[in-house]
């Protein structure tokens, strides 16, 4: 697994967890127990956490230019290593990054987590 | 009304064909074998309301709340100069009925728009009567109504056509 944010690779990746999906609002209506079923909006969000390296930048996209965060593009690379041949698929997830997380421990690792709010749907290729 | 089973589920696939095919949840006939009540009707009309006029017919298919009000008059006046000598007087106005609902489809919207605006602006001559039904009983039975300001109301968040509305009756006395 490979994760970058942009072209920066982050380097020591551990573990990534995207959700994302269009809400379902249920109306019910008069004399009947089978409401209706309306698709809402878009929601989704990918949360990345990593070790923490000291040439890692990404805690620069959770900083606000011009009064709003930079929609970033993360890519993450996914090997397929039980086929014959490995198998590469690349997810192409973009947002702006809401939240960002930082923790340690000392004589420990430290680990970052980052979580980008989606504003489309991820594309697999 | 239909008696056997096949002429039920024959009158079932006759409602089902009545519904806007651009109803993104026009009942299947599984759901409708399910839950009967979802057609609201086994006589031919698939709305849970209609209004009906010699200039047309709209059918409203997603109703949730019909809501009636009864109104009253009532005042009083007193008289100068005569303490505790008040004059009341009181009498029933018009019915009221507010139908709030709504439309998931272009042509919901479209009858809305423009089959029921045509309806109200020759309702002088052509009068609007209201049915409501709730599951499969008629509970307002072609009553004649007066049809107000109608609201079209479209929520953030959801598609083109995903609107409430409210439609204000006000019962022909």
């Amino acid at each position: 697994m490979k994760v970058s944010v942009g072209t920066d690779v982050v380097g020591m990746a551990d573990r990534f967890d995207a959700s994302w999906g269009y809400a379902i609002a249920d109306h019910p209506t008069f004399g009947s127990q089978i409401p209706a079923y309306i698709t809402q909006s878009f929601k989704g969000e990918l949360r990345v956490e990593a070790l923490w390296t000291t040439d890692n930048v990404f805690h620069q996209n959770a900083s606000p230019s011009g009064g709003d965060l930079p929609v970033k593009t993360i890519t993450i690379e996914e090997t397929d290593t039980t086929s014959p041949t490995p198998v590469k698929k690349t997810w192409t997830f973009t947002g702006r990054m809401e939240r960002w997380e930082k923790s340690g421990q000392a004589d420990q690792f430290v680990i970052c987590r980052f979580v980008l709010h989606l504003n489309a749907e991820p594309t697999p290729a | 009304m239909p008696k056997t089973e096949e002429e039920k589920i024959a009158a079932i696939i006759k409602i089902l064909e009545k519904w806007p095919k651009d109803c993104p949840n026009r009942p299947t006939l599984i759901q409708v074998l399910q839950h009967p009540e979802m057609l609201h009707s086994e006589l031919g009309d698939p709305g849970i309301a209609t209004l009906t006029s010699t200039l047309g017919t709209v059918e409203l298919y997603h109703i949730e709340n019909p809501r009636e009000t009864l109104p009253l008059k009532l005042g009083e006046s007193e008289i100068f100069g005569k303490h505790g000598d008040i004059f009341q007087y009181g009498g029933d106005k018009s019915d009221r009925l507010d139908l709030v609902g709504f439309i998931d489809s272009s042509s919901e919207y479209d009858a809305l728009k423009s089959t029921l605006k045509t309806m109200r602006q020759g309702q002088g001559a052509n009068v609007i009567a209201v049915t409501v039904r709730f599951g499969a009983s008629v509970y307002i039975n072609s009553v004649n109504y007066w049809i107000g300001e109608i609201e079209i109301d479209p929520e953030a968040g959801t598609g083109v056509f995903h609107a409430h509305y409210r439609i204000p009756c006000i019962k022909r006395d």
